[in-house]
């Protein structure tokens, strides 16, 4: 069995707010999974209801062949979450023992600590921590079992530069040594330089999957610079297959899934280009480029 | 893969959460000041000018002495089940608690050895000042005897607790719970003797669990109350109403949060 969650059909609602509306997913064994979405897109839902703290209104949510609540599940099983807290008046090392007996198979606690980067905190009070080395506990915590499967929603939250590429690492060692790991965070970088795959989710729905190469390729886009002799006008790239498009002065900068109609249409215009750069779309350009493209659906139907 | 145990042993996580809780209690300043601290300075109030009274037939001194440390337990089973989990509520240690492998089980019952535990300590400091002041030394059974029942008597508040730490609001539960502590304890006759007070109070006394369990520990000194049979059976009572109630509180808020 190589599928390690796997998500079905599942809708979630609170009251008459439908956070999840028919998702279907699939983390396959040893991959880096990303889901990458909006704020309020479900992709806290989504975990909440694989780790079992939350049930789906219609649908099923398996992991590792068992249902998410059962406790061998969760056992081989590590989590960051948003939102949840420790005991202030324990230390960090304390709540890292603590959560070391809860796993059959715990690594040593210094370990823990250390990949967390909090040695020089161990014997702090978690209470007088500040918001990003509280992050690292909760990363501490999150590997304490030695767990197969990995659950980190949206871990770089409030974290430095530094912090946040150290934290990268981290997860990278952790993908090397054959973890699954399921991420959820709304910074394109951060599922770009670390996913296997990706997952696009918007307003309940998975609207594109795939590699970071392949999310960018089925979009297809590419960004257009170039400048022109006089002020270009808005209204002469009317009609033409432009998705965004910026002008200052005589500098142009557009996105396009069609960069040479564009540009043949300006050539027999008699628009003279110069400076002309076309490159690869950025994931950012891709994700931008799906949410909204559903979003017109929507409002459409 | 294969081999590796599934679960972690009971023993261990009840171990470790074990010494997680008593760090806890001994680092909350609140909790010592009001369990624990409490009790002394009454005791040095009201007991030392009334050594050589009587009260029901017991020995005033010794009378005090028990229900000041009956007060304490109540307030460690308050306390410790009742504002503890409104706490955890509130920095949503709770959530990540769910999630981790630990059963609710043994998650309450490290709780509750730990409570037992600052129980004992404090029935232990209660009957040391009590018996030096009063020059009055307890036979051994008696003491036991005592002790059985100021921790057995105390299963109700354990409940109470925590049906209060899962329906209160999280940001208003330490100031509601410890109000409910005051207000049973003193109108239980646990911090003023019953017989001071005016006569309907007296009589609402009777309504409150604190009220059986006071009659029970002072008949461990020989006061004159109710058959043992009696308080027995209506602290039980107690104690499954209370159960049925905390079980309630215990599922509306699951529903509330996890479902």
């Amino acid at each position: 069995m190589d599928i390690a969650v796997e998500l079905t059909d599942v809708c979630k609602s609170f009251g008459k707010v439908e956070a999840l509306r028919g998702l279907d997913l699939q983390v396959r064994r040893g991959e880096v999974y990303s889901l990458l979405g909006p704020n309020g897109a479900g992709k806290t839902t989504s975990v909440s209801l694989m780790l079992g703290l939350r049930r789906p209104t219609a649908g099923t949510v398996r992991v590792l062949g068992c249902a998410p609540d059962d406790r061998r599940v969760r056992s081989r099983s590590g989590v960051m979450l948003q939102e949840s807290g420790v005991p202030q008046t324990l230390t960090v090392r304390e709540v890292v023992e603590t959560f070391a007996s809860y796993y059959p198979n715990p690594i040593p606690v210094s370990e823990a600590i250390a990949r967390a980067g909090l040695e020089s905190k161990a014997n702090s009070k978690v209470g007088g921590l500040s918001g990003g080395q509280r992050q690292r506990l909760y990363f501490a915590l999150a590997v304490i079992g030695n767990p197969e499967l990995l659950y980190l929603d949206e871990p770089t939250v409030g974290m430095d530069v530094e912090t946040r590429r150290h934290f990268w690492e981290q997860i990278r060692s952790l993908a090397d040594q054959g973890r699954t790991i399921l991420l959820t965070t709304h910074y394109l970088e951060e599922a770009d330089a670390l996913s296997h795959r990706i997952g696009i989710i918007d307003r309940g729905r998975l609207i594109a999957e795939g590699t970071p190469s392949q999310i960018k390729g089925q979009v297809n886009l590419r960004q257009v610079r170039f400048s022109t002799d006089a002020p270009l006008d808005a209204a002469q790239l009317a009609g033409l297959p432009v998705q965004r498009l910026e002008l200052t002065g005589n500098r142009v900068s557009l996105v396009s899934t069609e960069p040479e109609e564009v540009l043949w249409a300006l050539f027999s215009k008699g628009i003279r280009v110069r400076e002309l750069e076309v490159a690869g779309g950025s994931l950012e350009e891709a994700f931008l480029y799906l949410t909204d493209a559903t979003n017109q659906e929507e409002s459409r139907a | 893969m294969l081999d590796r145990p599934s679960l972690a042993p009971f023993g261990r996580m009840f171990r470790a959460q074990f010494r997680a809780e008593v760090l806890r209690l001994r680092r909350n300043r609140g909790f010592t000041l009001f369990s624990l601290l409490l009790p002394l300075i009454f005791y040095t109030l009201f007991a030392l000018p009334n050594l050589k009274g009587h009260l029901l037939g017991a020995n005033l001194g010794l009378y005090l002495m028990a229900v000041y440390a009956g007060y304490g337990c109540v307030s460690v089973m308050l306390s410790n089940f009742g504002v503890a989990i409104a706490n955890e509520r509130l920095q949503r240690a709770n959530v990540l608690l769910k999630a981790s492998p630990i059963s609710p089980l043994t998650y309450l019952l490290a709780k509750l050895a730990s409570s037992l535990l600052y129980a004992l300590i404090l029935i232990a400091v209660m009957v040391i000042y009590g018996t030096s002041a009063t020059g009055l030394n307890l036979p051994l059974g008696q003491l036991l005897d005592l002790a059985v029942r100021l921790l057995l008597g105390a299963l109700p508040f354990v409940f109470l607790g925590f049906a209060l730490g899962q329906a209160a609001n999280p940001d208003a539960g330490q100031a509601v719970i410890n109000l409910v502590n005051l207000v049973i304890s003193f109108l239980s006759g646990l911090l003023v003797p019953l017989a001071s007070l005016p006569h309907f109070v007296q009589g609402v006394a009777k309504v409150l669990p604190g009220y059986w369990y006071a009659q029970l520990i002072v008949q461990s000194l020989g006061a004159k109350t109710q058959p043992l049979g009696e308080l027995v059976l209506v602290l039980t009572a107690y104690s499954a109403a209370l159960l049925l109630l905390a079980v309630w509180a215990y599922r509306r808020q699951e529903e509330r949060e996890f479902s």
